[in-house]
């Protein structure tokens, strides 16, 4: 995957977890969020994930995963778009969305 | 050497930057503050919903460096990052914790006649949208 095709974020089903305890979860949730997210370990890159409250069609709830621990699911609270989404997302296989960051976009729809 | 799938002692602790490191860690706890609302009626007896509105997540450090804790204020607000680190420190077996909007809460610190002086700090968190959990997880 080159490096411009990369997503900006990844969500992740919770029915995705493996394991009995939370160190096997967190690695079977890393398992596919570093790939999907093409993150450079040689780089110094990590894949940092959290829960958002949100429903999967399967019925569970979502992982976001990025490079950065610091993005949001939506726009920050201050943000000029509080709270309104951040990223365009599309659908992947197993129930996993990959998440484009749209603020170009959202500052174009927002001079109209 | 593989991963032992166990974490054995605590590296890397800061707040509230990447500079500034926490020694004398003891111990460290995270909470993810789930809490369950319940609800019943009519003729229930036993709540028959239950649902997570809120979440308030928090973390705890105890350390045997007191003055490191006593001298932050209250209300400091940074990120408090921390290394779970591998039983037998093979590589990709730590876990690092990293706490986003990490506000420092309060220290207390005790110390009794013939024993090592001993000092906790709580935190609490807040999140940047409202939904976005503040504590995330990954591997090194």
């Amino acid at each position: 995957m080159g490096e411009a095709a990369r997503p900006d974020a990844v969500l992740i089903p919770s029915s995705c977890k493996r394991g009995s305890n939370s160190r096997e979860k967190i690695h079977s949730i890393l398992d596919i969020a570093e790939p999907a997210l093409g993150v450079d370990k040689a780089a110094g890159e990590h894949a940092y994930y959290r829960s958002v409250p949100f429903t999967s069609p399967d019925g569970s709830s979502y992982n976001l995963a990025t490079r950065d621990p610091y993005d949001t699911f939506l726009h920050p609270t201050g943000h000029p778009r509080e709270k309104q989404p951040r990223y365009r997302w599309e659908d992947g296989e197993g129930g996993i969305r990959f998440g484009f960051l749209i603020e170009s976009e959202v500052i174009i729809g927002q001079s109209r | 050497m593989s991963m032992t799938n166990l974490q054995a002692n605590w590296d890397a602790v800061k707040f509230p930057d990447n500079l500034t490191v926490l020694n004398k860690i003891q111990d460290v706890t995270f909470r993810k503050g789930g809490q369950v609302s319940l609800y019943g009626a009519d003729m229930d007896r036993i709540a028959t919903t239950g649902q997570v509105f809120m979440s308030a997540p928090t973390a705890k450090i105890m350390s045997g460096n007191p003055a490191q804790f006593m001298g932050i204020a209250a209300g400091t607000t940074g990120t408090l990052l921390a290394t779970h680190k591998d039983a037998k420190l093979a590589t990709g077996g730590d876990i690092l914790y990293t706490l986003a909007n990490a506000i420092f809460e309060d220290a207390q610190t005790n110390g009794a006649h013939g024993s090592w002086g001993a000092c906790s700090a709580d935190f609490k968190a807040i999140s940047s949208d409202g939904v976005t959990h503040p504590l995330s997880f990954t591997r090194a």
